[in-house]
């Protein structure tokens, strides 16, 4: 059950990735644990020290914004594109 | 309502013409046009460039009018971000709010303005000389306070002192219904005279 994960602007930079595709991850701790291996310390650019997402990181999927509240009850499934961005500086 | 986020944004002219066209009752037209400028911090600026998520930022865009639509009551609005590389002259982002009165839409551009660089998904990096910076979003004022134009700094004691004390006062008016995070404006101008017959009839409805 691959999901994409992209991040953007300051994110993507200082993490170095743009985006992954992760295997077998239907739930917000398996996109934790998956990101935990992959990111190793830079996994603090995106969540705090108890696995919560920081407050100032929007997330979409599939390209709408959810709440942090929400996003952290959904079940994902094959082929979902999870956004995660920084706040917007737009203007 | 339209709102565009793109490499290339319509003229002002166009966008006028459109709003014009569309509109039923229109009395006033307030175009704000974002433009690259050329300092930035005392540098030198070479170029912006503007990164989105385009899907959820136009989706954001299109929440944010309407609320502000039905917030004010301004006829129509028209919003268009670009997004891309944009150099100094350039311009960046077009608001245009057609409204009845022109109080309700200075006010609706006000917000419109605020909203549109701190909530859709679109951010900004900065390339001035020596150096490159995505910019963060300024932290929300709880209030500003602006003397014949020029803003008074407030420490975050007055601040809170003067937020509280403003909403609290407002809150005992009728008709009003204060949860703590409206967004409250007051001008005072200095040509008031005061209203005596006002004055006058609140004494005789007391007596």
């Amino acid at each position: 059950m691959p999901i994409e994960v992209r991040f953007y602007a300051q994110i993507r930079e200082k993490i170095g990735i743009d985006k992954v595709v992760l295997e077998n991850c239907n739930s917000f701790s398996q996109l934790l644990t998956s990101l935990r291996k992959i990111l190793g310390d830079k996994i603090g650019i995106i969540f705090d020290e108890h696995g919560n997402l920081d407050n100032s990181i929007l997330v979409g999927v599939n390209d709408r914004l959810v709440s942090q509240n929400t996003f952290i009850k959904i079940r994902f499934r094959n082929g979902d594109k999870i956004d995660i961005m920084p706040i917007g500086s737009g203007g | 309502m339209y709102v565009k986020v793109s490499t290339s944004l319509t003229s002002i002219p166009e966008l006028v013409e459109k709003i014009k066209r569309e509109g039923k009752n229109i009395g006033c037209i307030i175009i704000f046009d974002g433009i690259v400028r050329g300092i930035s911090k005392g540098k030198k600026v070479q170029k912006l460039y503007y990164e989105s998520q385009k899907n959820i930022a136009e989706d954001m865009l299109k929440r944010i009018a309407q609320d502000v639509i039905h917030k004010y009551g301004v006829e129509d609005i028209i919003i268009e971000h670009k997004i891309g590389e944009a150099f100094v002259g350039d311009e960046v982002l077009h608001i245009i709010v057609a409204s009845p009165h022109s109080f309700e839409a200075i006010t609706a551009l006000e917000e419109l303005l605020h909203r549109v660089k701190t909530e859709p998904t679109i951010w900004k990096k900065e390339y001035v000389e020596g150096e490159s910076y995505w910019v963060s979003t300024d932290k929300t004022k709880a209030i500003r306070l602006i003397v014949n134009g020029k803003e008074v700094h407030l420490n975050p004691f007055v601040t809170t002192l003067l937020h509280k004390t403003i909403l609290s006062m407002i809150s005992v008016l009728r008709g009003t219904n204060i949860s703590g995070n409206e967004r409250v404006i007051i001008k005072v101008f200095k040509d008031y005279k005061g209203d005596s017959s006002n004055i006058g009839h609140e004494k005789i409805g007391k007596n």
